[in-house]
């Protein structure tokens, strides 16, 4: 149901996307990660999880 | 955006990690996209930059293909495709440097009317210690970005 939703929304943003690609399966940045979650953890009034 | 756009991405089944391909004066450059679930469940990091031979990501790379308005647009893009696959969900992200955040905040300015219709933006300010998130406005320097897609309601 996801696949179908999601192709849709691309058909409707002209967007020809492709489902399959292979996942890297790890964190390709994760410097880049660790500081949104410095940033994040600081919230004042942190986003409910 | 009403910036063209690259058509054909590429995702994963989970729909976390999206490709597609910068074509331009410099060749054609492997650009990847992905989404990480951060501390906070409710909050996917989105990293973005040139894919290298090894798989890794490049985002301090500056490329100059020449194709920033349509990179930003297919990314704009790929940013509406992971909340229809993860709705309910926000989206970080912040520039690799402090020039990229700008331009980051600088393309959210120029579009802002048009992504306001579809998208919450708040910025990142620092308080003290601490940060806090606030409505995006024109003309503020903030840290990183939080984006959440508006819920539609059909109700009349």
């Amino acid at each position: 149901m996801k696949n179908k939703d999601v192709i849709k929304k691309a058909e409707s943003l002209g967007v020809k996307l492709k489902v399959g690609k292979t996942s890297s399966g790890k964190v390709l940045f994760p410097k880049k990660l660790e500081a949104a979650n410095k940033m994040l953890d600081k919230l004042r009034i942190p986003i409910p999880a | 955006m009403q910036y063209e756009k690259y058509e054909n991405v590429e995702v994963s089944p989970d729909f976390i990690e999206y490709e597609f391909t910068s074509i331009g004066p410099k060749g054609e450059i492997p650009k990847i996209i992905q989404f990480n679930t951060t501390n906070n469940p409710e909050i996917f990091n989105l990293a973005f930059g040139n894919k290298k031979e090894d798989g890794s990501l490049d985002d301090f790379a500056k490329d100059d293909n020449k194709d920033r308005n349509k990179i930003l647009a297919t990314v704009v893009s790929v940013i509406d495709l992971f909340f229809s696959a993860y709705p309910g969900k926000w989206i970080f992200f912040s520039g690799s440097t402090i020039e990229r955040t700008r331009l980051y905040r600088m393309a959210i300015t120029i579009n802002l009317s048009e992504l306001s219709a579809d998208f919450q933006i708040f910025g990142l300010l620092q308080d003290m210690e601490a940060f806090v998130k606030v409505p995006f406005e024109k003309g503020v320097d903030y840290f990183g970005f939080l984006v959440r897609k508006k819920s539609i309601n059909f109700t009349e």
